[in-house]
């Protein structure tokens, strides 16, 4: 609540969940703490990956953060993630993806961990917690970007 | 005298046959007049007398004996004897006497003599008279018969007995005379034979003089005359006899022999007549039986024929002369003179017999120079008599060199010089140079036979050497030829005696046998024999002869591999007793299979050999598989493996397969062995539980997938319910509404730790443990932080924790996770309100086998009968609890499936302390 009128850190996130009440509970918090300038939100990731090929040639309009839910039907998170990897160079470098779930199952973490593009595993609901949490990590540790 | 000499030896013999028989019969008549002579002496007249003076004995008795008793009365001796004389010896007397008298030949005394006897047999009747008269004393006493009595005595019995016995007196002596008589005859005719017998063994013995002188004159002398004659024909000399005009045998002999010698004479002529080679002259046979004259007739015969022949042959024997081979030679040695030689010197020397007759020494000088002198030593033999006999070699004509074999025979004059020689000389060139061949050859052999390392023997039947090398004596051991050849093979040699008579007897055959020997020092040795018999024409063995090869090392190799084969035909036998067992060549062509084989592939052992191994292939295996399989065998390594094989019927078969190549000595494999065991019903068993296995792991991946599925399909609409509490959280500062959204917010937290500990629970009791080192620090930092939100309510409390560092434990992170999770929560969940200040004290104690994880905390504690229940599934302990009632029970069942234990120590009101020992798997991985 502290952070609540601080200037956002980011200047736009991208959130992928197919479940409205996610969406908007994210939304809703980003916004509320200021988190980011601008919130997308996309509900497939159909949608996400075309959002983002668009953007190949504007990476100043690309998001800095990119909250991937795993389930999600046609293509879950990690189909996203096999696709995104054939996106432009451009478009991943500006990009940091973190995965946001109930999953409990280990394959899921474990997959998550292995995946050179994801940077944290994180659990629903994206609260005040998990955005400090995200701030911390991303600030207070220059070393959170991967090789590669 | 004109009597044949036959005749005069038979009157001889019967004027001596006659003398005998005379004499003969005269002695026999005197022998038996004086026999029967001598008979009447012994028989009657010496007996008779003998009775004679008996007689008299008896009247004298009788007289005393009658006397006593009339005077004497009281003798009763004397009166016994009487009564005996007069009835038993009298009358005994009587008729023995009588017996001789009837042989008597003087009549008269004889009767004389029975008159006497009756005489004395009226005198016993008187005596009777009166002996009954004089029977008692009484009658003594009485005076006239006593008077009465002793006048009969005085007047008849006392005289008739004295007459009695002067009569007897009377003829006794008579009957001396009498054999005096007789007994004077009988000496002279005694004399009478004596003076016969002696004049006839005079008279025979003259007449036999006689008759001998006589005989020997007339007879011998004309036989010795006529032996001479015969003697004189036998020598050949013929001249007749004077024949003396005897009429008798010798003169007709005479005559005959005179026949004979005109007869030889005849024939000696003839004889003498063909032997002049007079064939024409005649001679007349005597008679069909003369077999000399027609023997005569047909030699003539014989001999003219012969003479022709001969004379043909002697054309031949020149012809043969003039080309025989052999030079015959003669020579006059005191004129140094060739007499003769035979045109073969022209073969052999290249010389005519021209040339020889101009020189005779030229044979001589043809002998080499090296020869010479031993040819001329052996010439003065010559000169003593005896034959010379050298092989030399001489000079051809045409300048090579030949031997010569010649042979000479000496003849010496009568001063004992020799005169002349007569020889033969043979070219042996071909015969010396096949000679000096077969020498060479010999010798090559003999040296073979010296060095060669088989021993190489020749033996006799009886069982001696009769030839050994060398080797044979080094072979046996023995320290010469001369040793061995010593020995008894048989009894020496031989460990059992019988086995050599045993060799003769039955293998006279050739061949090679192999048998033992006893070595001179005893051990023994193993020979090889290839020999054989040497017979003679009836088929007598003469000897034995071969060569023994020292074959001790082979033939105990071959005892150790006949040991060894039964070694392996012994395992064999375990091995098809157990194992099914195939042997293919290295093309996989079957060889042999067991019974084991046959009966699990249903076929016939002949319908598999020759077969492909490939006929049990079942195809269940990949190619990759089998291609591995060969590919071990061949490069010479064992294969082991488990394979499924088909049988006859198309059943399928499980076996366990060590497949075993037998390598040649380049290191190929030749066959491959095969054994298997038959795993069948495990392999089933195994197929199906792996079946099973992969089932269960689908079900289980299914179940996994299910699990999570609904414990996020469950916790996504928990997690969206509490993002918008929360949010709604900060719209308000209702203190009414702010109460209902931390109610809202502890039911979704519980139901959410609920499917957390389901999902854990479910987790534990399907995962298999994993290894993986754990590192407690990091383990707890995470957990102090996660915790951190959910305190809640309830106060800050403080987390104390103390790892003490050992080697890496290694443990299943996730498992020990949800341990420590729970304990702490719980810990903080159920802190005491009223305690000044909570704590949890985790400390953690690794040390290398296993780790000690005790928590300890000032809260609530737990009362004495539910520290019992606290472990139950679903169980709380107050109403007031937040949890699912499942967290202990799955940290127990964690600890226990990590083979760990748990520990509760808990006072109400003061806390409660948890202590955990979980093993470290580093160990048991590092001992495995």
């Amino acid at each position: 609540m502290e952070n609540q009128n601080q200037t956002p850190r980011y200047k736009k996130v991208l959130v992928i969940d197919d479940t409205y009440v996610d969406r908007y509970i994210a939304e809703r918090n980003i916004k509320k703490y200021g988190f980011a300038e601008e919130v997308i939100s996309k509900e497939s990731a159909r949608s996400a990956l075309d959002y983002l090929a668009g953007l190949a040639d504007h990476p100043e309009e690309l998001p800095q953060l990119i909250f991937l839910d795993i389930r999600m039907p046609e293509v879950d998170g990690f189909g996203f993630l096999a696709e995104y990897e054939n996106l432009p160079e451009q478009v991943k470098s500006n990009s940091i993806v973190m995965m946001l779930s109930t999953s409990l199952n280990p394959d899921d973490h474990e997959k998550a961990a292995n995946n050179k593009y994801v940077s944290k595993f994180l659990n629903k609901p994206l609260n005040q917690e998990r955005l400090e949490e995200i701030s911390q990590l991303l600030s207070g540790d220059s070393s959170w970007k991967k090789a590669g | 005298m004109n009597l044949s000499i036959k005749n005069r030896l038979y009157l001889s013999f019967s004027v001596l046959v006659i003398l005998f028989v005379i004499n003969g019969v005269i002695s026999t008549v005197i022998i038996k007049k004086n026999n029967k002579l001598s008979g009447h002496i012994t028989q009657v007249m010496d007996p008779s007398i003998d009775k004679m003076y008996d007689f008299r004995k008896m009247i004298l008795e009788s007289k005393m004996y009658i006397t006593n008793w009339v005077f004497l009365r009281a003798d009763e001796q004397d009166r016994k004897k009487l009564v005996i004389i007069q009835q038993s010896e009298f009358p005994a007397f009587k008729v023995e006497l009588e017996a001789l008298l009837s042989q008597w030949k003087d009549k008269k005394n004889a009767n004389d003599l029975r008159i006497v006897m009756a005489n004395f047999s009226t005198l016993i009747e008187r005596e009777k008279e009166i002996m009954n008269s004089l029977q008692s004393f009484s009658d003594y006493d009485d005076p006239i018969t006593r008077l009465s009595a002793e006048r009969t005595l005085e007047d008849e019995i006392l005289p008739l007995a004295d007459s009695s016995l002067g009569d007897l007196q009377v003829h006794l002596k008579e009957a001396n005379l009498e054999r005096a008589q007789y007994k004077s005859e009988l000496g002279q005719s005694t004399v009478i034979l004596r003076i016969m017998i002696f004049s006839l063994a005079v008279t025979i013995l003259l007449l036999g003089v006689f008759l001998a002188v006589y005989m020997t004159k007339i007879i011998t002398q004309p036989i010795n005359k006529i032996n001479d004659t015969i003697k004189g024909i036998a020598r050949g000399i013929i001249r007749p006899l004077d024949p003396q005009n005897k009429k008798d045998e010798i003169g007709e002999m005479m005559v005959s022999v005179n026949e004979l010698s005109e007869n030889l004479l005849a024939k000696t002529l003839f004889a003498k007549e063909i032997g002049k080679r007079n064939f024409e002259s005649r001679y007349f046979p005597l008679s069909h039986e003369d077999v000399l004259g027609h023997a005569l007739l047909t030699m003539r015969d014989n001999l003219r024929n012969g003479e022709k022949e001969l004379f043909k042959t002697h054309l031949q024997m020149q012809t043969f002369f003039r080309n025989i081979d052999e030079v015959f030679f003669s020579v006059n040695t005191k004129e140094n003179k060739l007499l003769l030689i035979s045109p073969a010197c022209e073969k052999i020397y290249g010389y005519s017999e021209t040339d020889f007759q101009e020189n005779s020494n030229a044979w001589h000088e043809a002998v080499i120079s090296e020869d010479r002198k031993n040819f001329d030593t052996g010439y003065q033999v010559l000169h003593s008599g005896k034959a010379f006999l050298q092989e030399y070699r001489i000079q051809h004509k045409d300048g090579s060199i030949r031997w010569v074999e010649t042979k000479i025979t000496p003849s010496l004059d009568k001063h004992g010089d020799l005169a002349r020689i007569d020889g033969v000389t043979v070219d042996i060139t071909q015969r010396k140079n096949a000679e000096i061949t077969i020498k060479e050859s010999e010798n090559k052999y003999r040296s073979l036979f010296e060095k060669m390392v088989d021993g190489v023997y020749k033996s006799s039947n009886e069982g001696k050497f009769i030839e050994v090398n060398p080797a044979l004596v080094k072979m046996l051991g023995f320290g010469s030829r001369e040793e061995l050849l010593a020995i008894d093979i048989k009894s020496q040699l031989y460990f059992e005696p019988g086995d050599r008579d045993a060799a003769v007897h039955q293998d006279k055959s050739d061949g090679l046998s192999v048998f033992r020997l006893r070595k001179k020092d005893g051990n023994e040795i193993w020979v090889e024999d290839r020999g054989h018999y040497i017979t003679d024409e009836h088929g007598n063995i003469l000897y034995h002869e071969g060569i023994l090869r020292d074959v001790t090392e082979r033939v105990k190799a071959e005892f150790q591999l006949q040991k060894s084969q039964k070694e392996t035909a012994d395992y064999r036998k375990a091995l098809d007793q157990s194992l099914i067992v195939s042997i293919t060549d290295q093309n996989g062509i079957i060889q042999y299979a067991n019974e084991n084989f046959c009966s699990i592939t249903g076929y016939a052992l002949d319908e598999l050999a020759g077969q492909d191994h490939r006929i049990i292939n079942s195809g269940y295996h990949s190619q990759e598989y089998m291609k591995t399989l060969w590919e071990t065998i061949a490069k010479g390594n064992v294969w082991r493996g488990e394979m499924k094989n088909k049988s006859r019927d198309g059943t399928y078969f499980w076996v366990d397969a060590t497949v075993v190549p037998f390598l040649d000595e380049r290191g190929k494999p030749y066959q491959y062995l095969a054994m298997r065991v038959d795993v069948t019903e495990r392999k089933e068993a195994d197929e199906i539980l792996k079946a099973n296995n992969i089932e269960l792991k689908k079900t289980n991946s299914e179940l996994d997938k299910f699990v999570y599925s609904v414990s996020h399909d469950l916790r996504a609409p928990l997690s969206s319910m509490l993002g918008v509490v929360e949010i709604s959280e900060e719209e308000t500062t209702d203190p009414q509404l702010l109460e209902h959204f931390g109610l809202l917010k502890g039911s979704i937290t519980k139901l959410d730790g609920f499917i957390h500990d389901i999902l854990s629970y479910s987790r534990n009791s399907r995962l298999e443990v994993k290894k993986e080192e754990i590192n407690f620090q990091e383990m707890l930092h995470d957990i102090s932080n996660h915790l951190k939100y959910m305190s809640g309510n309830n106060r800050q409390i403080e987390l104390k924790i103390h790892v003490t560092e050992g080697k890496p434990f290694v443990s299943d992170k996730s498992r020990i996770n949800v341990v420590l999770n729970n304990l702490i929560s719980n810990a903080i969940r159920y802190q005491n309100p009223s305690a000044d200040h909570p704590f949890v004290d985790v400390k953690i104690d690794m040390s290398d086998t296993e780790t000690d994880i005790i928590i300890r905390d000032n809260g609530i504690g737990i009362s004495k009968e539910n520290q019992q229940k606290i472990f139950d599934m679903f169980y709380r302990v107050s109403e007031n609890s937040v949890g699912s009632g499942l967290g202990l029970y799955l940290v127990k069942e964690i600890v226990d499936k990590l083979d760990g234990k748990i520990k509760i120590e808990s006072e109400l009101g003061k806390g409660t302390s948890f202590w955990v020992n979980l093993p470290n798997n580093s160990i048991n991985e590092s001992l495995s």
